[in-house]
């Protein structure tokens, strides 16, 4: 994997970095700041540092979101002299076998670099904690509280005296966590990043953002006209809707193909054909990309399902492709990679698809990708131009080389597009300017209700 | 040097059927044979190990039990205890071949399935059938959809138009690869297949089966030619989402290949 250059700190990056090796042991940090502010930089920085001079750090674990965990690596591998070793599943298994019956897999090397699902394991968190850690850093902490597995390994590598750095994305809202129940956690927070300036400096780029409407064809509004029907209005009573018919609809307002793939993939599943895992009469499909769970609903017969996607096939032409092809001619070939935004993986796969058809050089990444797949189409988006089509979820990069995006589909949630907003707007994107154009259809929840999800996703991070 | 690659796991051993965080419900041999049995009808188990200080005994089965009542009819079932009715089975371990394992449950209705860290699960032939199920029913699904996108192709465009269609869609590619196009439809790939369908000039001989829109079509095609190229070169799990997304396009296809059999039978004619 192509090494990348590990970036100059900012002056609030610095500071931290200086807090952490001049403190007196045991030191216990919090870092509170939103996506793009740099903390994940200053955490490894602070880390290989503190290793360096106090070298006290002989046996060390990271444990963050595993989209990171690739991330993680290529920046120690850049700081520290002993390589840093990502801790999954594989290579458990692979020590279990080559070790001796009572040794501890983790003591096989010293930086360990692993995933909050991995330690999901009551076997692998037990066995990770019985090993005195000299220091640990934990991503995510605003989401420890007394009871859970992190903030039970917070508390025992408290008990042991081990440093500890965490890392959080927002301050607690009334979240009970094991930080904020001792004093002696030093706490830095970045929230005052939300507003442009640190000591006067610009650090955001501006954001502009063009609301594309989407006109559908006759055929189109035909179409989410017998979606209601058959599912239930997205405007009725959400307790007599089931949640798996506000899955179709976000796929529906996402692409057409997203629609047929889940109205196909379910049909498969009611006729047997499909390979289930789980039984009974609702089933789950994992959607890794959207990070959302598809239930089954095997009330909707397949002569309904059937009756959408004969109404599907009749639909000669992708008004929202229409819409965004347009946007992308306007735009496309420039200096910097442009970014699409989807929630989910078949949409992106479509889009590919259809950039291809034109002559494009697009890049698809989605949570099919390994970690180390996603990271390098990253950063080939990063080193050439690209339309890179990314589903918002475990993209395991920032994406602050681009100045324009466009959000193919709106989520529903305002927290989703603030995430979009910050992987482009970090303190490391050269752009003065990062234009977004958000694709809104006529009618459905995200016609609607767009500028309530684009102005509360701006009051989370703040207007630039 | 911790590398990532570990040449054994390649191989379809037990400890593939049955990984890590499998559990094994087991019973003490103290436990009343009634108990033993309502534990079963609720989990619909057939056997249940039985275990003292951690020690796998052996194992309470129907057919263990059915032995014992046949032999001390006499004797109520509710004064027995399990480690009474105990079957010793054969023993494997997460190591042995799934080949193995089937020539033993041939002979056995199950086998005990032993790692490092004790028992991992009882084996019985619906599991290893399960298991292979999984593997194969990629290949199996692949097979139908390939075989059916030639036939379509074959059925929707007319005899006397198929080599000149081919050729349109097929020859500024091979000359590209400096490679001759392939001219009989069985030598084509699928990829081929997808160019055939999904170029401009030959749309209009698919669209009155496949729908109006051809990007759509690609897309799918397309999809299951990522999902058939991770199969066929063996990179990394097919996911549940695969396994469906293959299974909705085989369904697409036959749903198709059924449309099409009018056409199909007047060529015949």
């Amino acid at each position: 994997m192509k090494t990348r250059q590990f970036p100059e700190l900012m002056p609030h990056q610095a500071g931290f970095v200086q807090g952490v090796i001049g403190a007196n042991l045991p030191a216990r940090f919090l870092l509170v700041g939103i996506p793009g502010t740099g903390k994940s930089i200053a955490m490894a920085k602070a880390l290989a540092e503190f290793a360096a001079l106090r070298r006290k750090a002989n046996r060390s674990l990271v444990i963050v979101p595993a989209p990171l965990m690739v991330h993680w690596k290529s920046y120690l591998d850049e700081l520290i002299a002993e390589p840093a070793t990502i801790m999954d599943g594989q290579l458990y298994r692979k020590l279990e076998a080559e070790l001796a019956l009572d040794a501890n897999p983790w003591t096989a090397a010293q930086w360990w670099i692993t995933s909050i699902d991995f330690l999901k394991s009551q076997t692998r968190f037990s066995e990770a904690l019985e090993l005195d850690w000299d220091v640990a850093v934990m991503d995510e902490a605003d989401f420890f509280t007394d009871d859970s597995q992190r903030g039970l390994a917070a508390k025992s590598f408290w008990d042991a005296d081990t440093v500890l750095l965490g890392l959080a994305s927002s301050s607690f809202q009334g979240r009970p966590a094991w930080a904020l129940k001792h004093r002696a956690v030093k706490i830095e927070s970045w929230s005052h990043m939300t507003l442009a300036g640190i000591r006067g400096a610009h650090v955001f780029p501006k954001r502009e953002v063009r609301i594309i409407p989407v006109r559908p064809s006759q055929e189109e509004k035909a179409l989410g006209e017998t979606l209601s029907e058959v599912l239930g209005s997205p405007d009725g009573h959400a307790a007599t809707r089931p949640f798996s018919n506000d899955i179709l609809f976000q796929r529906w307002e996402s692409s057409i193909f997203a629609l047929e793939q889940s109205l196909r993939r379910l049909r498969a599943l009611a006729q047997g054909t499909a390979f289930l895992e789980a039984e009974g009469p609702d089933a789950w499909i994992l959607d890794k990309d959207s990070d959302t769970v598809e239930q089954v609903v095997m009330s909707i017969d397949r002569d309904k399902i059937d009756s959408l996607l004969t109404q599907l096939e009749q639909i000669a032409v992708d008004t929202k492709w229409e819409t965004c092809r347009s946007i992308i001619r306007g735009i496309w070939p420039s200096e910097h990679s442009v970014i699409v935004f989807t929630d989910f993986a078949d949409t992106a796969y479509y889009l590919q698809q259809l950039c291809d058809s034109e002559g494009w050089s697009s890049l698809a990444v989605t949570g099919r990708l390994t970690m180390k797949q996603r990271w390098e189409a990253v950063a080939a988006a990063g080193a050439t131009p690209h339309i890179l089509i990314a589903t918002s979820a475990e993209l395991g990069g920032h994406l602050g080389f681009a100045n324009q995006a466009i959000h193919y589909d709106l989520p529903w949630d305002p927290v989703r597009l603030a995430n979009r907003f910050t992987r482009i707007e970090t303190t490391a994107n050269p752009n003065a300017v990062v234009r977004h154009h958000i694709l809104v259809g006529e009618g459905g929840i995200s016609g609607r209700n767009h500028q309530r999800v684009l102005e509360q996703a701006s009051d989370l991070i703040g207007k630039t | 040097m911790i590398t990532d690659i570990d040449p054994v796991d390649v191989f379809h051993e037990l400890g593939k059927v049955f990984p890590d965080e499998t559990s094994v419900v087991s019973v003490l041999a103290t436990t009343p044979v009634v108990e033993a049995l309502r534990l079963m009808l609720a989990n619909r188990f057939s056997q249940l190990p039985v275990t003292e200080k951690d020690r796998v005994l052996g194992v309470f089965s129907l057919w263990s039990l059915a032995q014992q009542l046949a032999a001390t009819p006499q004797i109520p079932v509710g004064e027995l205890m399990v480690e009474d009715v105990l079957e010793r089975p054969t023993r494997v371990t997460v190591e042995h071949g799934v080949d193995e394992v089937i020539s033993l449950l041939e002979r056995h209705e199950f086998v005990l399935v032993e790692s490092p860290r004790g028992l991992q699960a009882i084996a019985t032939a619906i599991d290893l059938l399960r298991y292979f199920y999984q593997v194969a029913r990629p290949f199996v699904l692949l097979g139908e959809i390939e075989l059916s996108l030639r036939a379509l192709i074959q059925i929707c465009i007319p005899t006397e138009r198929l080599s000149d269609a081919l050729h349109r869609s097929l020859e500024s590619v091979y000359q590209d690869r400096r490679r001759p196009a392939p001219r009989e439809l069985h030598e084509m790939t699928f990829e081929d297949y997808r160019m055939v369908i999904g170029a401009k000039d030959n749309w209009n001989f698919f669209e009155g089966i496949l729908g109006k829109n051809r990007q759509i079509v690609l897309a799918k095609l397309d999809r299951t030619r990522e999902i058939r190229n991770s199969v066929f070169h063996f990179r990394g799990d097919v996911t549940i989402l695969d396994h469906q997304t293959l299974a909705a396009a085989r369904d697409w296809l036959l749903e198709k290949a059924k449309k099409a059999r009018p056409t199909a039978a007047r060529k015949l004619r």
